[in-house]
């Protein structure tokens, strides 16, 4: 483009509103904006930029979209328009409304009303489209009334239009039934939705016509696309009252182009549940199985199929399985009392077990997910009969009996692709150490759970065949049929996961055999990355049988023994898996190394005590730490507060020696503290003090008085001298090591103190012992320090506090107020420190709730954090703390309106938006003050208000609230779990479960 | 359940060294073992000693390439693993195997279990404290430990020739073997493999230990904690091994004994586990030594364990007997056996094997084994 830094320099003149628009320079500056690189692209993008953002620029789009001959420009045209309307509509004259409403209809029409445009300008059209929806959420029903039949009227002048129109209606349904909650105000959503329900018989005519009567497949796509839109909220009569369900079936669903869709209208429709159309669902199972079996053999390999299939194939298979599996969940029950559709019934789910097969994880989920609900299903008919199985073999139940061979082939399933139960993640911490975090909430986790809870089922089912299949799998591994690393690991999970659904004869029997077998296959396999396969494995599945263990001392010390032995191999990863291996057990046998076992002359953990050293001696630091608070975990069941005292010393005199020699030494000569290999070390002990206290819980507090004022001491020599880095050397100093090590020091002896506090029983001892040191260590410190030196740990160390002690600490409160909150706020205010923003959220919460603090404080802070948090609230890049946010704000409001502070004072920042809504906001905040949950509502609302003046993205407004309804639901989900044997992983079951 | 825990407890090894000195020791097992097929220690010592005489290696080259830290895999450090399958996908589930140039490079003890008989002639005794053992590289102005896996536990300056900027002079660097002690933080010299770019690998214990304990003595700040040296290296004594020896170094340590180490005399420094060095506790030594310690370390022992070790001391001294007496027929022939020729050897022992018997062919077979291993 030889121009094009000329056509650069002149583009400014764009931005010129008194000037006539120059077309010709705006394409060029467009395509330069797509086409170019370097500074001229950048310099294009910026003109783009500035233009969009003209408060004006919407005046232009008209001409642009006449003028123009670059679709690029006329797509820039219809951003700005779309821009406009979004946040601006309201605030246009109306007949400026009306001129843009009609010239985008007018627009629309022109193209869409030959097949030919339509089809050449689809993504023009497709974001005309959206910008009359977006129109539509402003002005239907109210300012248009007339606008389902005006579209449906003008469906019939001819079928692209037509085509078009189904189009704009679906992206309508979207608009309002799927993507409104955030998007829309509550009540505004609920007009829509009740306008769109009073006007759908013109629709559903208008649908019904075309699928009847036309022959143009592309208008047939759309209409079965629009319906689908439809099926979830229409009344139910035209689903089940006309002829919709065998069109689809008869018409639509054995023509390849409209089997995915139609497919998906199906789904939907069998996921109603509605017991007054029993027979039709009955019906469409029939129908929709008897087309299926002419497209797809029962015979068919749907695993190959998948694997070897184009997408829509692929597609196909997927939506096949939606389709089973929703209507078998729903309406199952219904076709099992038909005795002439049990041969259809089975067929259904042989097709749902080849579909299990497919080597996708998504497609299994769906499956999985069925199965499930299956086998819970017939499993709470006659559960777990809690006598021990005699050799009266039961009578099995007729519903079980007739799914007997389709679980037995769903067991193999779930056993030959049982997914990974735990994954670790090795990353770096603040401190520059690299550590290894277990994750929690993955993908494969929840599928292993998801798969584990169905295979519990299962076992309990018929928990010989469960054995039997895990039995023959294990043999393939031995003779080598199935051998790999692959399969074993899956194999063994598999065992792993069932652990506590058998009967404990059953079990016992069975673990004997499966951990003789891999004993031999480790023994019998050549190197050692094949046998610390295997040897990782069995420690594996010992370690998710604590009762199994527990009920055999002499083999729980031998693997105990073991652990200790590999804890020296130094092939990769096995040590990490003895370590791992040892807490698990630790954490589940605690009681059974402190009691002196039948055959023994002390307690297992004295032996382990005085062993420490040589068992510790080829760890890794971490893998010590862990060691520690395993070792902690026994010496928590240790009942005995006297022999427990002398075990917690023995327990913990290593590391203060270690620790005695560094406080003689800093005694004798403080510069001790400034060498980074003695720093290093004081971090390492006491993040082995945080894991032992961790384990120990409250009696840990013997080792903590132990070292408690020297900590304090150290602690504050160390953020001295931090701080006198940072201020002598600026910010840069604090990425070296030495610093680095300081800061750790000083983090750990915060967690420490936090760990131990949240676990005290005690409140007063630590009130009275504890705090006060602390607090003139620590505080002072803290307000003394440069904020770059500030520790964000300390606010959450004093929420801790004032969480866990309660009324105990009011005395302290005002002292805390004063050294850390007046100086965090300050900060806040920074962006460089807006990290701390949910660290002070955080704490102030429980501040607040202690109502203890006096008028003097409201003088001086309410101002200061009203306006924090609203600023705050009001930051985009803080919607993860709404509720806590909401939570301040509404406290505070209430403090004003209940007159505890005699000087009302209400921010009202530099904001530019409605005064009436902010007044209605203000008086909806003192309203709702009182509950919490619509306080949130009410602040989510205002703030959709805000954004749509800004035009921001709202969708994760509403994150939190899905996530709390999650957690409710599993909540209640745990419940029944607890009472199913077995279905609890044994390391999340509650300690009061055990023994 | 009782057969369970028996095989738990014996057979299940991912290692598979020879009286690895992390399992107990042979005698001291509680579980019931399978007749063993292995050539006891004092063959197995006697054919290491034949083979180090056949051995030359460039040390000098290992050396450098050590502290360069560019040794690479097919070297003589690590073992090269056979497994049948190996596709990029099964080794994910294991972290991947990536080679660490420092793991294995430190000569590791078995349990003394045979007891040799020139032990009081050929043998030097080191007392062990507790603590990590250490590999401990001092090049290009620092001083950095790795475990014996080869992991890096400490980077920091030390006095040593090398590890520091002040000590840093051309082609200057030490590699040695410690025992570190984290609560005094002292590095316990346990022996030297180079000092000051001066590999000696491939000396024997006399030596090494006369050489280490003549180059701390000239270099005495290292054995003192300072700013430049934050750790002390302090060199462990080796004694001779009469029982009065070891009774009297016993009574007198100035540290806690983990244990006890003794060295052949003539063994070089090689990297792995070696019949050369054996290893025992302290309160193993009246049973299996005969001498006698201060009561304090036998205070410390398991107590259960006494009668089995005592009954079967008896059986495997009897055993023993019998072993070295029918494998001495055998040795002639592996005095010949080298590397290069693994090949004729295995012809040849299988030949002779069908004339020995198939005791002596289960014993060979596994000899390959260990073979394969050490190499």
């Amino acid at each position: 483009m030889p121009t094009a830094m000329a056509t650069i320099e002149h583009a400014t003149q764009l931005l010129d509103f008194s000037q006539k628009l120059d077309i010709t320079l705006l394409d060029s500056v467009v395509s330069c904006f797509y086409m170019a690189h370097g500074p001229q692209q950048r310099m294009a993008d910026q003109i783009l930029t500035q233009l969009k953002q003209h408060p004006d620029a919407w005046t232009r789009v008209d001409t642009i979209l006449e003028f123009s001959n670059n679709q690029q420009t006329k797509y820039f045209a219809l951003q700005i328009l779309e821009a406009v309307i979004k946040t601006r509509w309201k605030v246009l004259p109306t007949e400026q409304c009306e001129g843009i409403k009609k010239y985008i209809v007018g627009l629309i029409i022109k193209i869409s009303s030959e097949a030919e445009m339509l089809q050449k300008e689809k993504t023009y059209i497709g974001k005309l489209n959206m910008i009359l929806v977006e129109i539509l959420k402003h002005e239907w029903p109210k300012k248009w009334p007339t606008f389902v039949s005006d579209i449906v009227g003008a469906s019939k002048a001819n079928e692209s239009l037509c085509q078009n129109n189904m189009v704009i209606l679906k992206l309508l349904s979207e608009e309002v039934f799927d993507f409104s909650s955030g998007q829309m105000t509550q009540a505004k959503a609920k007009h829509l939705k009740d306008s769109m329900c009073s006007e759908f018989s013109q629709i559903f005519t208008l649908c019904q016509f075309v699928m009847e009567n036309s022959q143009n497949v592309t208008l047939i796509g759309a209409t079965l696309e629009t319906l689908l839109r439809f099926l979830n909220w229409i009344p139910l009569g035209y689903i089940f009252e006309t002829q919709l369900t065998s069109t689809l079936v008869y018409k639509f669903l054995n023509v390849p182009m409209f089997r995915n869709v139609t497919l998906k209208c199906l789904t939907e429709i069998a996921g109603i549940g509605a017991t007054q159309y029993d027979e039709q669902f009955v019906v469409l199972f029939s129908l929709t199985m008897a087309q299926l079996k002419q497209m797809l053999p029962l015979t068919i390999n749907i695993k190959d199929a998948y694997a070897n299939g184009k997408d829509d194939e692929q597609k196909f298979i997927q939506n096949l399985s939606l389709f089973l599996c929703t209507f078998l969940k729903e309406h199952g029950q219904l076709v099992e009392k038909k005795e002439e559709l049990h041969t259809t019934l089975l067929e259904a789910l042989h097709y749902l077990v080849l579909i299990s097969e497919v080597e996708e994880t998504e497609i299994f989920k769906i499956c999985l997910e069925y199965w499930n609900a299956l086998a819970s299903d017939l499993y709470r008919e006659n559960p777990f009969p809690s006598s021990t199985p005699l050799l009266i073999s039961q009578q099995i139940p007729p519903r079980r009996q007739m799914y007997l061979s389709v679980f037995s082939k769903v067991r193999l399933i779930m056993i030959a692709r049982m997914a990974k139960p735990e994954e670790v993640l090795v990353v770096e911490n603040d401190q520059g150490e690299v550590v290894r975090e277990f994750m929690k909430d993955t993908d494969t986790i929840n599928l292993y759970k998801n798969m584990r809870e169905t295979l519990v089922y299962l076992t309990h089912l018929d928990y010989q065949d469960t054995e039997r299949i895990m039995t023959e799998k294990l043999q393939n591994q031995v003779n080598g049929t199935e051998w790999s690393w692959k399969n074993l690991n899956t194999l063994c999970w598999a065992v792993g996961s069932i652990s506590g659904a058998m009967h404990e004869e059953d079990e016992k029997r069975f673990l004997v055999t499966v951990i003789k077998d891999l004993l031999g296959l480790c023994e019998i396999k050549r190197g050692k990355d094949n046998k610390a396969i295997i040897a990782s494995n069995i420690m594996y599945i010992v370690g998710q049988y604590p009762r199994f263990l527990r009920a055999h001392w002499k083999f729980l010390k031998t693997v105990v023994n073991k652990l200790f032995e590999f804890m020296h191999e130094t092939h990769d990863g096995v040590q990490d898996m003895a370590c791992d291996t040892f807490i698990k057990i630790a954490q589940k046998c605690r009681r059974h190394f402190v009691q002196v076992q039948v055959g023994e002359v002390m307690p297992f953990i004295e032996e382990i005590l005085n062993n420490t050293q040589s068992i510790v001696c080829d760890l890794q630091p971490l893998q010590v730490h862990t060691f520690y608070e395993a070792v902690g975990y026994m010496i928590s069941a240790q009942t005995d507060s006297v022999v427990m005292e002398r075990l917690i010393e023995k327990y913990m005199s290593l590391p203060n020696q270690a620790w005695d020699n560094i406080v003689k030494e800093a005694t004798r000569n403080i510069d001790h503290l400034r060498e980074i290999e003695v720093v290093k070390q004081l971090g390492n002990i006491l993040k082995t003090n945080v894991r032992g206290c961790k384990s120990v819980g409250h009696p840990f507090v013997t080792q903590l008085g132990r070292i408690y004022l020297d900590m304090l001491n150290v602690y504050r020599c160390l953020s001295e001298n931090i701080s006198v880095a940072i201020s002598e050397n600026g910010e840069i100093v604090t990425k070296q090591p030495l610093i680095r090590a300081m800061r750790t020091v000083k983090t750990e002896t915060l967690r420490l103190i936090s760990t131990w506090v949240s676990k005290s029983n005690d409140a007063k001892l630590v009130c009275d012992n504890f705090i006060p040191p602390l607090l003139d260590a620590v505080l002072g410190d803290y307000q003394r320090n440069v904020p770059n030196a500030r520790e964000p740990e300390v606010l959450s160390t004093m929420a801790t506090f004032v969480n866990k002690l309660e009324g105990n600490v009011k005395e302290h409160i005002p002292q805390i107020f004063d050294a850390v909150f007046e100086c965090t706020l300050e900060m806040i205010n920074k962006p460089c420190y807006q990290y701390l923003l949910n660290s002070s959220s955080w704490c102030l919460i429980p501040f607040l709730e202690q109502e203890t603090a006096v008028q003097s404080f409201y003088q001086t802070y309410y101002m200061m954090i009203v306006q924090h948090v609203l600023s705050v609230v009001t930051d985009t890049s803080h919607t993860a703390g709404l509720t806590m946010h909401a939570t301040i704000l509404a406290h505070m409001f209430n403090l004003v309106e209940t007159s505890k502070v005699s000087e009302p004072l209400f921010p009202v920042g530099s904001t530019q938006y409605h005064s009436n809504q902010v007044k209605v906001t203000v008086q909806g905040l003192f309203d709702l003050d009182q509950d919490i949950p619509a306080f949130k509502e009410h602040l989510r609302d205002f703030m959709v208000q805000i954004k749509e003046f800004r035009s921001e993205d709202v969708g994760d407004l509403y994150l939190e609230e899905r996530e709390k309804q999650l957690q409710a639901a599993q909540e209640e989900k745990r419940k029944v779990q607890l009472s199913v044997p077995g279905m609890v992983n044994p390391h999340d079951m509650p300690e009061e479960m055990q023994d | 359940m009782e057969d369970l825990t028996d095989s738990f407890a014996s057979q299940f090894t991912v290692s598979s060294d020879l009286n690895d000195t992390a399992a107990p020791h042979p005698r001291m097992v509680q579980y019931k073992t399978k007749p063993t097929n292995t050539p006891d220690q004092n063959l197995r010592r006697r054919r290491m000693l034949e083979e180090q005489k056949k051995r030359r290696k460039d040390f000098v080259n290992y050396a450098r390439k050590l502290i360069e830290g560019s040794m690479e895999a097919d070297g003589e450090t690590e073992v090269m693993e056979f497994t049948e399958e190996s596709s990029g996908e099964q080794r994910s589930t294991f972290k991947k195997k990536k080679f660490n140039p420092y793991a294995y490079q430190l000569m590791l003890s078995e349990w003394l279990v045979d007891v040799p008989d020139d032990l009081q002639q050929e043998w030097l005794m080191v007392l062990c404290p507790f603590g990590k053992r250490n590999l401990v590289i001092a090049s290009n102005g620092f001083t950095a430990a790795y475990t014996k896996s080869g992991y890096r536990v400490n980077k920091f300056s030390s006095l040593l020739p090398g590890g520091s900027h002040r000590t840093l002079k051309p082609g200057d660097y030490t590699i040695l073997d410690c025992i570190f002690s984290e609560h005094t933080n002292v590095f316990y010299v346990l022996d030297v493999m180079c000092w000051r770019g001066h590999p000696v690998y491939d000396s024997e214990t006399d030596f090494r230990c006369y050489w280490l304990q003549t180059k701390l003595q000239e270099e005495p700040l290292v054995s003192e904690a300072s700013a430049h040296n934050p750790y002390r290296f302090i060199n462990l004594p080796y004694y001779n091994c009469e029982p009065v020896a070891i009774h009297q170094a016993l009574s007198d340590a100035p540290f806690e004994v983990d244990g006890l180490l003794f060295f052949h005399k003539r063994t070089h420094y090689t990297c792995g586990r070696t019949p050369l060095v054996g290893w025992l506790k302290p309160y193993l030594l009246p049973e299996i030594l005969g001498v006698s310690v201060p009561d304090a370390y036998v205070r410390g022992a398991p107590k259960v364990n006494e009668l089995t070790l005592l009954k079967s001391n008896e059986e495997l001294r009897n055993n023993d007997k019998k072993k070295t007496t029918g494998a001495k027929g055998h040795l002639t022939d592996e005095i010949m056996d080298t590397n290069s020729r693994l090949q004729t050897k295995r012809k040849q022992t299988r030949k002779k094997q069908q004339e020995i018997g198939s005791k002596m062919e289960i014993e060979s077979e596994s000899y390959k084994n260990s073979d394969i291993i050490k190499k």
